[in-house]
């Protein structure tokens, strides 16, 4: 059974005739420049918006409202409440979202310095991004997805952010989307590429593999597609 | 610590050359526990599916072993890590003297070289 299929999905003028799947679950890395279809693909497969034709599947249920809370999105404009403290803000998720490990998130918020009095509004932009993934990774959700958590941020945080993804997603039993446009920097974490353009997908494939057999790495696999 | 891997090699026999090295240096000694998955991971910086992905492999070579539980810990079979050691080593020279062959010398030329290379790492040593 897939993590992730789609079959022939078309949504406005963005995605026409989608079709792929990911196989196995993992750290699975969307990339594609702007306006290339990550964020439509994520809302879709995220079960919060409807393709006008075709069929998702998320480890083999159709997606739709019954599948979306087996999900934990993360959207790229930040959704915190400003007003909100740090320990506000995890009691927030926690009532929210009945999957919400709090012991996990106030751990981690100690782990990464963010001060539990202090309001959103107060924080860092690096500590405010900290702060939406570590909501994001205290959900046991079998499937959790980022929108562009990197963008506009300084390479030190990147990098925390990544460590804190492959660190705290319990890839025993969860996998996760992170779109990005930046490939360098997140190659090593990957399981799984997916790589869009234009609303197609040119390239699904398991990173492990593609160096094994075809002496490829993720960027030569883009370029190659590109072609 | 940080890492600068072969992108378009597997990073996961990478890795595992990164922990043969450290066994080979006596960093990791027998019986040593490796760091826990997801700690490994971290210290790299790669996925921890890529670490456990290493860490089955070096087990299959006998070279670590996982006690349920407790951890993955490097063999106390002191033979087959100076086995591994040797191996290692070969492997080691026969890529250099296949660069240098590529490069023209024979192998009268590479004992000499070498000789002349290990004088002066000693002289400028004293």
């Amino acid at each position: 059974m897939s993590l992730i299929t789609f079959e022939q999905v078309r949504y406005k003028k963005v995605l026409h005739d989608l079709s792929f799947s990911v196989p196995h679950a993992g750290i699975i890395g969307l990339i594609g420049a702007n306006g290339s279809g990550k964020s439509t693909l994520l809302h879709l497969t995220a079960g919060l918006i409807r393709p006008a034709q075709g069929r998702i599947y998320m480890n083999g249920e159709q997606v739709g409202r019954q599948t979306r809370e087996k999900v934990a999105f993360s959207p790229e404009r930040e959704w915190l409440y400003p007003f909100f403290s740090v320990r506000q803000s995890l009691q927030l998720a926690a009532q929210l979202y009945s999957d919400f490990q709090l012991e996990k998130a106030k751990a981690l918020t100690s782990r990464f310095n963010l001060d539990a009095d202090k309001e959103v509004r107060h924080l860092s932009k690096g500590n405010r991004a900290r702060l939406q993934a570590i909501l994001t990774l205290s959900r046991a959700a079998p499937l959790l997805i980022m929108d562009e958590p990197l963008s506009g941020l300084d390479p030190v945080t990147r990098e925390h952010l990544l460590d804190m993804m492959a660190e705290h997603t319990e890839l025993e039993k969860q996998s996760i989307i992170v779109s990005t446009h930046e490939v360098a920097e997140i190659e090593l974490y990957l399981d799984h590429l997916l790589f869009m353009q234009d609303g197609r997908m040119l390239v699904s494939a398991n990173v492990e593999d593609l160096r094994e057999t075809r002496g490829m790495s993720v960027l030569d696999v883009m370029r190659e597609a590109l072609l | 610590m940080t890492h600068s891997f072969q992108h378009s090699q597997p990073i996961y026999t990478q890795i595992m050359d990164i922990f043969y090295q450290r066994i080979c240096r006596g960093e990791l000694g027998p019986g040593d526990k490796l760091p826990s998955v997801r700690d490994a991971a971290v210290e790299v910086g790669v996925n921890p599916n890529t670490i456990q992905r290493s860490y089955m492999e070096m087990e299959r070579q006998g070279v670590v072993e996982t006690r349920r539980g407790q951890g993955t810990f490097v063999t106390t079979d002191i033979e087959l890590l100076e086995r591994l050691r040797q191996e290692l080593a070969r492997n080691q020279i026969s890529l250099f003297l296949e660069s240098m062959k590529q490069l023209g010398y024979s192998p009268h030329d590479i004992m000499s070289m070498i000789g002349i290379s290990m004088q002066a790492k000693e002289d400028t040593k004293s």
